[in-house]
């Protein structure tokens, strides 16, 4: 019995030795990944963002006639790009909200 | 005054008839206990064996039994049918004693004690007894036979020279209703005589056999007139006689009778000095003997015994010298297997020492109720010995694992398997703790469990940093199965309204429904040129994820190389003419690959986009073609900016942009590279660069030629 004892010691350590290097090794990793993460999901809400905002202020400027008048048919398509654009624009802020949330 | 004599005469010679039977009763009993005393070895050694080591130790102690002990002729070791399991004889001992009957009998007369059975002849007519004993006195299964040879013994037990010439020693044993006479007799060989056992019967021999012991006249089986002694024998179911003819002992007697009253006076003084002297002879030595005899029953056992002389009282004084010897040698093995067994137990206790230091220890009887704790163990659970013992183990139940864990345990070691596993418990204070536990069943005899022993080590910290990092991947499998859906929700929800915007775009460009000024032109040309870049943001995002999901699909068709740069560069020269770029091809050889076009078009787009980005205006870019041994090396160089040195590690990565408000300008991504990398790679290819700041940069990527791949190329 004693033998065996001595035995199951040794291999107990061994095994929690192993574990401890896992664990090491997966909080590594999860720092990076979660560094990771945090960049992309900066770098895109940016990279979505200009093209959005500068859509949406050329598209603001010419249904507000600054550069020169607009006919009504004009005003309407440009309505709707205006539309389409802000509908893109909640769908991009909600899609990256939520991998915000799931990150957390 | 002669039956004076005679009288004197017969005693005496009674009186060594009588030493002399108990001397030989003695030489017996030494054998037998001998035989005994390594029998009950045998039980102790298989007692305290594990079933493993059981066989070794008991073969170990029979080899050696079989050669210092000159009367054991044979161990054997029989089940209950009386089938041999392990037989260990003497190299001398040929035959094979039939132990089925002794054995029956033993058995069902329900002994626990070692018995002998009567004297029989072996095949080599020499005299054996079987002793018999249970190797497990609680358990009827296993049987040690031991063959006791008593060849030496019957020598010395028939030595019947010392008596006289008509002197003779019998033995015999009772065999039903009649005694068999089981040593030679000495008078009258082929005589046929018939020892009848009743209760009148005065033959020595029929007498000792009935269990009477005595001396005296008395007339033996020829009905001559004898002195004799008769005994039953202590050990063996025997009796013994020793006998010498009256005539013989009467004959000086006889013959000097006529001149007795002649020489009447002489005589008597003769006699007188003669007396005196045999008194005297016989006297000392049985002092002396006596003397030693108080002191080792003072347990002074190495008492010197002299000897002095050669009489049938030396005789009995050497025996009993042989028979001291034996018995301090036997006190003295049992003294060293003593010390053995105190050895054994002392290192148990240290094993035991070192394991309470070391982890919690408990032990339950078979009903799980706790026998033993630990030090250890009080201070994981917090309750103290007297809170723990006579408790169930129950008590630290946390209320963690289903029952069926706990039947699991418990069918495991009531099978009596060791179980090993990780316990969550409940200490006093409501606290939890967690066990890596080992749970071992002791064995009894008869493999019965005795008890359980636990031995656990705390795991607690362990446990809890497991937990986290359980949760922490949970997070993260959602995370990707949040980016999956993702990329189904993208392309829906966020493509669909781009498609509107860019028609638009083209419908007010076109000026189909109404003028507009160059102003107004200008602004559409920014809005559609950033929708267009929205939409290759999106499309990058769907191709990353689709790389990170290992989900990217490879349509590989047969590409003719040279047809494949044709349309490349006629692609090319719309975005190489807003900045009057010089394309490059050098000549293409006819090549013939096997990869997914789509995809090709997605890299060199990439790459020449990326080109255009980084030359100045009137630059210059090269594409084209190398043939390898097993690959193909597609490149675009550039005479741009190059790429700086700190920034080369860090180019493939996701997002990363040299320059951000020049890639602005250009509407680049920062996903493009790191796509082209995965888009080779996912094509069994390699992408790497060249560059050097100020002169410009090179990329080439490589696509593999395999021999399968030609194969199936010309099959198309």
């Amino acid at each position: 019995m004693s033998e065996n004892t001595d035995n199951m010691e040794s291999h107990k350590i061994k095994e929690l030795e192993q574990e401890k290097i896992i664990l090491k090794e997966i909080n590594e990793f999860l720092e990076k990944k979660e560094l990771e993460n945090n960049k992309i999901l900066d770098s895109m809400s940016h990279e979505f963002r200009t093209p959005l905002v500068i859509i949406k202020s050329y598209v603001d400027m010419i249904l507000q006639e600054e550069f020169g008048k607009i006919n009504s048919l004009q005003h309407e398509r440009l309505e709707h790009v205006q539309n389409n654009i802000n509908l893109l624009t909640m769908a991009i802020f909600k899609t990256l909200e939520q991998l915000n949330n799931a990150k957390q | 005054m002669l039956n004076h004599l005679q009288k004197d005469i017969e005693d005496k010679k009674i009186s060594e008839l009588h030493n002399l039977i108990n001397v030989k009763q003695k030489e017996i009993n030494h054998v037998i206990s001998d035989v005994t005393i390594d029998m009950l070895r045998l039980q102790d050694a298989f007692k305290i064996s594990t079933p493993e080591l059981q066989e070794k130790n008991l073969v170990s102690i029979m080899n050696d039994r079989i050669k210092n002990n000159p009367n054991i002729n044979e161990f054997t070791i029989t089940n209950q049918t009386g089938s041999e399991i392990i037989n260990i004889s003497k190299p001398t001992e040929l035959t094979e004693v039939e132990v089925n009957d002794a054995l029956s009998q033993y058995i069902q007369s329900h002994l626990t004690d070692i018995p002998y059975t009567k004297i029989f002849m072996d095949s080599n007519n020499n005299p054996v007894i079987l002793a018999i004993a249970p190797l497990d006195t609680n358990n009827f299964s296993k049987f040690l036979v031991v063959e006791v040879n008593l060849k030496q013994i019957y020598a010395k037990l028939l030595d019947n020279t010392s008596i006289g010439k008509t002197g003779e020693i019998l033995l015999g044993q009772k065999s039903d209703e009649i005694v068999v006479l089981i040593s030679p007799l000495k008078h009258n060989i082929n005589s046929d005589y018939n020892f009848n056992i009743n209760e009148k019967s005065t033959l020595p021999i029929v007498r000792a056999v009935q269990g009477i012991s005595d001396c005296g006249k008395a007339v033996d089986y020829r009905s001559e007139p004898v002195l004799a002694c008769w005994q039953p024998l202590d050990v063996l179911d025997l009796g013994i006689v020793a006998k010498i003819d009256q005539k013989e002992v009467f004959e000086s007697i006889d013959t000097t009778k006529i001149i007795t009253i002649a020489v009447f006076g002489a005589t008597i003084f003769v006699i007188i000095i003669v007396s005196f002297l045999v008194s005297r002879g016989i006297q000392k030595p049985v002092l002396e003997l006596k003397n030693a005899l108080e002191h080792i029953n003072t347990s002074k056992l190495d008492t010197e015994i002299i000897i002095r002389g050669n009489d049938e009282l030396t005789a009995l004084s050497k025996s009993f010298v042989e028979f001291q010897t034996s018995f301090i040698e036997n006190e003295d093995k049992k003294k060293l297997y003593q010390k053995e067994l105190e050895k054994k137990l002392v290192e148990n206790n240290n094993f035991k020492n070192a394991l309470d230091e070391s982890t919690n220890v408990s032990i339950t009887d078979t009903e799980g109720n706790i026998t033993y704790v630990n030090t250890k163990f009080m201070e994981i659970s917090g309750y103290s010995e007297s809170e723990l013992i006579g408790q169930n183990h129950r008590i630290l139940k946390s209320g963690h694992h289903p029952p069926e864990f706990y039947k699991n345990i418990w069918d495991t070691i009531s099978r009596g398997n060791v179980w090993r596993g990780d316990i969550k418990n409940m200490a006093k204070n409501g606290n939890y703790f967690w066990t890596k536990t080992v749970i071992i069943p002791m064995f009894g005899k008869n493999k019965t469990i005795l008890q359980y022993i636990a031995v656990r080590s705390d795991i607690t910290k362990q446990k809890e940093d497991e937990t986290r990092l359980r949760d922490a991947l949970i997070k993260i499998e959602r995370t990707a199965k949040l980016k999956s859906e993702f990329a189904s929700m993208v392309t829906h929800e966020l493509k669909t309204p781009l498609t509107p915007i860019l028609g638009y775009c083209e419908m007010l460009k076109e000026k189909s429904i109404g003028e507009l000024n160059d102003m107004q032109l200008e602004c559409i040309a920014i809005v559609e040129s950033n929708a267009l870049s929205l939409e290759r943001l999106i499309g990058d995002i769907l191709d990353v994820q689709k790389l990170d999901m290992e989900q990217m699909v490879f349509n590989k068709t047969s590409i003719d190389v040279r047809n494949y740069f044709i349309g490349l560069m006629e692609n090319s020269y719309p975005l190489m003419n807003q900045k009057q770029i010089q394309l490059i091809v050098p000549p293409i050889e006819k090549l013939v690959i096997f990869a997914d076009k789509i995809r090709l078009d997605q890299i060199f787009s990439n790459l020449i986009r990326n080109a255009v980005d980084f030359v100045s205006d009137c630059g210059i870019i090269e594409i084209g073609v190398k043939s390898e041994k097993n690959r193909m090396i597609f490149f675009v160089k550039d005479n741009g900016i190059g790429i700086a040195k700190e920034s080369q590690p860090s180019i493939f990565k996701r997002f990363y942009q040299v320059d951000t408000t020049h890639t602005r300008k250009h509407g680049g991504t920062g996903l493009g590279l790191s796509i082209c990398k995965g888009v080779v790679e996912g094509l069994g290819g390699q992408i790497w660069f060249e560059s050097q700041e100020g002169k410009g940069t090179t990329f080439f990527f490589s696509i593999p030629v395999t021999p399968d791949i030609n194969l199936e190329t010309n099959n198309v």
